[in-house]
C-alpha cells in the first residue's frame, strides 16, 4: 500500500508543501493542514484549529445558567440534542436535585435520535467525500425525519435550546411515537441500503481498510473516547461505565472494532445506530406520563398561569430570567456519551446565578490531536476518509 | 474536390451541432435528473420558460447562458499561453474523434451518415483521442495551483496506463473482424452465427467488452476513477482555477468524452447501426438503423452513469495498480485467447 | 489542393519545430513538439500513409510525449537553464546539422522529379495497415523481433535498474 520511498542521492528531490484549508472543501472551513508531500505521499502534517472559536466557555460566564444552552446546542451542531443533556445533567448535580422521571427518558431519547443524526452525518460525509454521493444522501434523507421530528417538539431543527435545568421546555408531541416509528423504519431500510452499497464495496473498504489505524493502546494515551476509541477495540462507552439518567434500565451493546482503522470505525457507527434505535423503542416502552419539569420553581420556569396568576409565580419568573436559577458554590464535572465520544462539562458556581467557570471537554479534539500521527505515511487521499470518519466537529472543537 | 469538401463540411456540422452539442447539453441534464432519481431527489426543475419548465430541460440552456456572461478568471501567475489552450486541446480531441463512427449504412453506395471513411479507420479514433490528455495535463500545469498540477500528474499518469488497457481490448475486435474500418466491424457483426445468433462483439469478444468498459471509464475520467478531480481532495483538479466558458468547455468535453466511448463501445461490440434480421436499403430502415445506434449509445451511457452514481472513488496507487496488473495482464490474455481460437478455428 | 496542404503543413512544422528549441520554457517546448508531430502526421496523410499517420500520433504525441510532459512536471523549473556550456557544442552541433541535411539533400535530388524522371514506385498498399502489417509480419519478421526483444531487455532493465536502489536496501 504505502510506499516506501528512500532518499535518491543522485537526484535532488524536495518535498512539497501543501496547505489544505480552511477553505478547502474537505475541511469544512475550520481546520488547516500543512502538509508536507512526497509525491502523494505525507511526510509531514501540522494541524491548526481554530477557526470557529466563539468564546462559548466565556460567554456563558456572562449568562444565567439556563441562558447557556443555546450556546452549547452550538457546540456539536450535528448532534445538538446531546450537548443540552450534558450541560443540564451537570449543572444538576451540582444543585443535587433529581429530575422526572420522564423527564430522563425524554432526554435519554432526544440523545439517541441525536447520536443517530451523528453517525448517519458521519457516514454520510465519508461515503460523499469518497465519491460515494448515493450513499451520502441516502443517510442525509433518513436524518431528515429526524430533524422533523425535533421540529416538531422544539420548534427548531438544528438549535434546539430544548434542556432546561431540571427539565426540558416541553413535553414530547403526542404523536412523536408514530413519527418514531416511522422515521425508524425508513432509517432502517435506508441502512440496509447504504450496507450493500458500502460495506462490501471493494473500492470503499479498499479505501478505508488499514487507513488511519489507531491502537488501543496508543489511543487511550491520546485521549481518545466514543467510536474512535471502540474501534480500537476498547469497550468504553460512558453510557455503560458511568451511566446516566436511564441507560441502567435498558438493554443495548456496544461494538467494537479489532484494528481501529477507518473501517472499523464506519462500522462501529453503522452499529450504534441500530442500538440507538434499540433504546428509544425500549425508552418509549417505559417511558411514564408525568411532569417534564422539576417541581422547585427556584429551578424550574412556573407555569405560564402561575406567573400571570399569582404573586409567588410572578417573583419566581422574574428571579429566574433575571438572576437565574441559584446554583450552591461548587465544582462539579459530568459527562455524556456524546456523538463522537466522552462529551464533558466541568462546571463551577459562585453560588450566583451565572456559571462562575464553565469548561467543555470536547470528544474530537482529543482525536483531532492524533490527526498527524494516523496521516503519517499515507497519501494525500488517505486524508479524506480519515478526517470523516473521526468526524471533527468544528463547533466542539473550537468552541 | 469543391463538392467533397463542402459535403465533409456539412456533414462535420450536423455532427457537431446536431450531435455532439446537443447531445452534451442533454446528458448534463439526463446526468442530473438520473443522479436524483437515484438519490430520492427531484433534480433540476427551476429554470423556466413562459412558466414551462420541461422537466428542467431548459437547465443546460440556462447554464450555458451563465457560463458565458462569468468572469473570466485568470491567476496572475499563470502560463497565459498554456491556460488559454488547455481547454480547447480538451475540447476539440474528442469531437474529431466522431469522424470515424459511422451513424449508420452507407446510402446510395456512399458514406453519407459518417464523416470520413478513411484508410486509418478506427486508429484515427483511438490516435485523436489520446491527445485529449494534453488538455487536462497543461491546465493543471499551466494554472500555477498546487492542487490543479497534482490534478494534472494524476490525469497523465492514469490516462497514459489505461490507454494501454484500452488499445489492448480493442485488438481483439480487430483480429476477429480481421479489419480496422468501421464499417466492415459493423458488417461483420452483421452476420449471424449458428443462424440465430448475432455476431456482435459483446458475443465474440465478451471479456473484451468488460475491459473496454473498465478502462474507457477511466479514460473519461469518471467515479470510480475520477481522481484528476477529486473534489474532496484536490478541490477540482486540474480545473481549479478555470471559470467561465473555459471550465464549461472541460464541462462539456467530458460528457462529449462519454458520448465518444460509448459510440465506440457500440460500434465495436453492439453491431453498431445494425438490426439483426433486418437488412436492405429502404428508407425506413436506414431510418431504423440509425435509431438503433443511437439506442446503444443511449444504452452505454446510461449504464456508464448507473456506475458513475454506485460507487466511490478509487486511490491513486490502486486505480493505477488495478491498470497495469488487471487490466494490462487480462487483454493480453484476452489477445492470446483470441489467437489461439482464431488458429483454430480457420 | 496537395501542394498547399503540403505548404501549410510544413509551414506549421517549421514553426513549431523552431519554437521547441527557442521556447525557454520546457512545457512550451514540449507542447511545440506536439503540434510539430501532428504536422508531420498530416503530411503522412498526404502521402496516403495512413498507418504511419496514426502511429505518429497515438504512439510519439499521444505517448511518448505524454512521459515527457510528466516529468517536465516535476521538475522544479525555478532554475533556468543548464550549467553544462561547452563552446565546442554548437560547432558539433552545425556539423551533425550539415551531415544530415546533406544527406537528406542528396536523397531528395535523387528522386525528385526534375532530377530523375520516374517517380519512386509504391504500390498501393504502401502505409496502410495491410501494406504495413505485410512488411512487418512477413518480409521483416526476423528484424521486428528482435527488436520487440531489444525492446523487452530495455523494459525489464529499466525495471532492474530503477528497483535496484530498494534491493540493496533489503527491500
Amino acid at each position: 500500500m504505502t510506499q516506501e520511498r528512500l532518499p535518491m542521492p543522485d537526484l535532488t528531490c524536495r518535498e512539497m508543501l501543501l496547505q489544505m484549508g480552511p477553505s478547502h472543501p474537505a475541511m469544512h472551513g475550520t481546520v488547516k493542514l500543512d502538509l508536507r508531500l512526497d509525491g502523494e505521499s505525507i511526510v509531514a502534517v501540522d494541524t491548526t484549529i481554530g477557526f470557529l472559536h466563539r468564546g462559548f466557555e466565556k460567554m456563558c460566564e456572562n449568562s444565567t445558567w439556563n441562558q447557556c444552552f443555546p450556546y452549547a446546542d452550538r457546540l456539536n451542531y450535528v448532534s445538538p440534542a446531546i450537548n443540552g443533556v450534558g450541560l443540564a445533567l451537570a449543572i444538576e448535580k451540582l444543585l443535587g436535585i433529581e429530575i422526572p422521571e420522564r423527564t430522563k427518558y425524554i432526554r435519554v431519547i432526544l440523545s439517541e435520535i441525536a447520536r443517530i443524526q451523528d453517525h448517519l452525518t458521519a457516514i454520510a460525509a465519508a461515503a460523499l467525500e469518497l465519491g460515494g454521493f448515493t450513499a451520502m444522501l441516502w443517510a442525509v434523507e433518513a436524518r431528515d425525519y429526524y430533524y422533523y421530528m425535533f421540529e416538531d417538539v422544539t420548534g427548531a431543527r438544528v438549535t434546539l435550546s430544548y434542556c432546561r435545568v431540571g427539565g426540558v421546555r416541553n413535553d414530547l408531541t403526542p404523536d412523536f411515537r408514530q413519527k418514531f416509528d416511522h422515521a425508524a423504519r425508513i432509517t432502517e431500510k435506508l441502512m440496509v441500503d447504504i450496507d450493500r452499497l458500502l460495506t462490501r464495496n471493494r473500492i470503499f473498504v479498499d479505501r478505508m481498510r488499514d487507513i488511519g489505524v489507531m491502537k488501543a493502546a496508543e489511543a487511550i494515551d491520546w485521549g481518545f473516547s466514543g467510536p474512535c476509541l471502540r474501534a480500537a477495540g476498547v469497550p468504553y462507552d460512558v453510557r455503560k461505565d458511568d451511566p446516566y439518567l436511564v441507560y441502567d434500565r435498558v438493554d443495548f451493546d456496544v461494538p467494537i472494532g479489532d484494528r481501529g482503522d477507518n473501517f472499523d470505525r464506519y462500522l462501529v457507527r453503522m452499529e450504534e445506530i441500530r442500538q440507538s434505535l434499540r433504546i428509544i423503542r425500549q425508552c418509549f416502552d417505559q417511558m411514564p406520563d408525568g411532569p417534564v419539569n422539576h417541581p422547585d420553581w427556584q429551578v424550574t420556569h412556573p407555569p405560564k398561569s402561575e406567573v400571570y396568576g399569582t404573586i409567588e409565580g410572578m417573583i419566581a419568573q422574574f428571579e429566574l430570567v433575571f438572576r437565574g436559577p441559584v446554583v450552591p458554590p461548587g465544582e462539579v464535572f459530568r459527562s455524556v456519551e456524546g456523538g463522537n465520544g466522552e462529551l464533558g462539562f466541568y462546571v463551577v458556581s459562585d453560588g450566583s446565578g451565572r456559571p462562575y467557570r464553565l469548561h467543555v471537554r470536547p470528544p474530537c479534539f482529543a482525536i483531532m490531536q492524533a490527526l498527524g500521527d494516523m496521516l503519517m505515511g499515507t497519501m494525500v487521499a488517505d486524508i479524506i476518509p480519515t478526517f470523516d470518519s473521526i468526524n471533527m466537529i468544528g463547533g466542539e472543537i473550537d468552541r | 474536390m469543391l463538392e467533397l469538401v463542402l459535403i465533409a463540411f456539412a456533414k462535420c456540422v450536423f455532427l457537431f451541432l446536431a450531435f455532439l452539442l446537443g447531445g452534451a447539453a442533454i446528458l448534463s441534464w439526463v446526468e442530473r435528473k438520473m443522479s436524483a432519481v437515484i438519490q430520492d431527489r427531484i433534480g433540476p426543475n427551476r429554470a423556466a420558460v413562459f412558466g414551462f419548465t420541461a422537466f428542467g430541460l431548459f437547465h443546460p440552456i440556462a447554464d450555458g447562458i451563465k457560463m458565458l456572461f462569468k468572469e473570466d478568471f485568470v491567476p496572475a501567475r499563470a502560463d497565459k499561453i498554456l491556460f488559454f489552450f488547455a481547454p480547447v486541446l480538451s475540447f476539440v480531441p474528442p469531437l474529431l474523434a466522431f469522424m470515424a463512427i459511422p451513424f449508420g449504412p452507407p446510402v446510395a453506395g456512399r458514406e453519407w451518415l459518417m464523416v470520413s471513411d478513411s484508410q486509418m479507420g478506427l486508429l484515427f479514433l483511438l490516435a485523436v483521442a489520446s491527445i485529449g490528455v494534453y488538455g487536462h495535463t497543461l491546465a493543471g500545469w499551466s494554472s500555477d495551483n498546487k492542487f490543479s498540477l497534482m490534478g494534472a500528474l494524476r490525469t497523465s499518469s492514469q490516462l497514459f496506463s489505461y490507454e494501454v488497457g484500452l488499445t489492448l481490448s480493442l485488438l481483439g475486435v480487430f483480429m476477429v473482424y480481421g479489419t480496422i474500418m468501421p464499417q466492415a466491424i459493423i458488417g461483420g457483426q452483421s452476420e449471424l452465427m449458428w443462424g440465430w445468433l448475432p455476431r456482435w462483439g459483446i458475443v465474440t469478444q465478451p471479456l473484451g467488452f468488460i475491459l473496454f468498459m473498465l478502462a474507457s471509464i477511466a479514460e473519461t475520467k469518471r467515479a470510480p476513477f475520477d481522481l484528476p478531480e477529486a473534489d474532496s481532495e484536490l478541490v477540482a483538479g486540474y480545473s481549479t482555477e478555470y471559470s467561465s466558458m473555459r471550465f464549461a468547455m472541460f464541462f462539456l468535453s467530458e460528457f462529449v468524452g462519454i458520448l465518444l466511448v460509448s459510440a465506440f463501445g457500440a460500434v465495436l461490440f453492439l453491431g453498431g447501426w445494425n438490426i439483426p434480421f433486418l437488412a436492405g436499403d429502404a428508407w425506413w430502415v436506414v431510418l431504423l438503423q440509425v435509431g438503433a445506434f443511437l439506442a446503444k449509445v443511449g444504452a452505454l451511457v446510461y449504464l456508464q452513469m448507473l456506475v458513475r452514481w454506485t460507487v466511490p472513488r478509487m486511490r491513486f496507487d490502486q486505480v493505477i495498480d488495478f491498470g497495469w496488473k488487471y487490466l494490462i495482464p487480462f487483454g493480453l490474455l484476452n489477445l492470446l485467447a483470441t489467437a489461439v481460437v482464431l488458429a483454430v478455428w480457420r | 489542393m496537395e501542394p498547399i496542404l503540403f505548404a501549410v503543413l510544413a509551414a506549421v512544422a517549421l514553426v513549431a519545430a523552431v519554437a521547441t528549441i527557442a521556447w525557454r520554457n520546457p512545457l512550451r517546448s514540449a507542447f511545440s513538439l506536439i503540434v510539430c508531430l501532428f504536422a508531420l502526421a498530416g503530411m503522412f496523410v498526404t502521402l496516403f500513409a495512413h498507418f504511419l499517420a496514426a502511429m505518429q500520433i497515438l504512439v510519439y504525441a499521444g505517448a511518448i510525449m505524454v512521459l515527457f510532459v510528466f516529468v517536465i512536471m516535476l521538475l522544479d523549473l525555478s532554475g533556468h537553464g543548464s550549467e553544462l556550456k561547452l563552446r565546442i557544442l554548437p560547432v558539433l552541433g552545425s556539423l551533425a546539422v550539415l551531415a544530415v541535411a546533406g544527406k537528406f539533400a542528396k536523397t531528395v535530388l535523387s528522386t525528385h522529379p526534375l532530377v530523375t524522371d520516374v517517380p519512386p514506385a509504391v504500390p498501393d498498399s504502401f502505409g496502410t495497415v495491410p501494406g504495413v502489417a505485410e512488411l512487418l509480419l512477413g518480409q521483416f519478421l526476423l528484424p521486428f523481433e528482435l527488436v520487440s526483444l531489444l525492446l523487452l531487455v530495455a523494459v525489464v532493465g529499466a525495471v532492474v535498474v530503477a528497483r535496484r536502489r530498494f534491493w540493496r536496501e533489503g527491500k
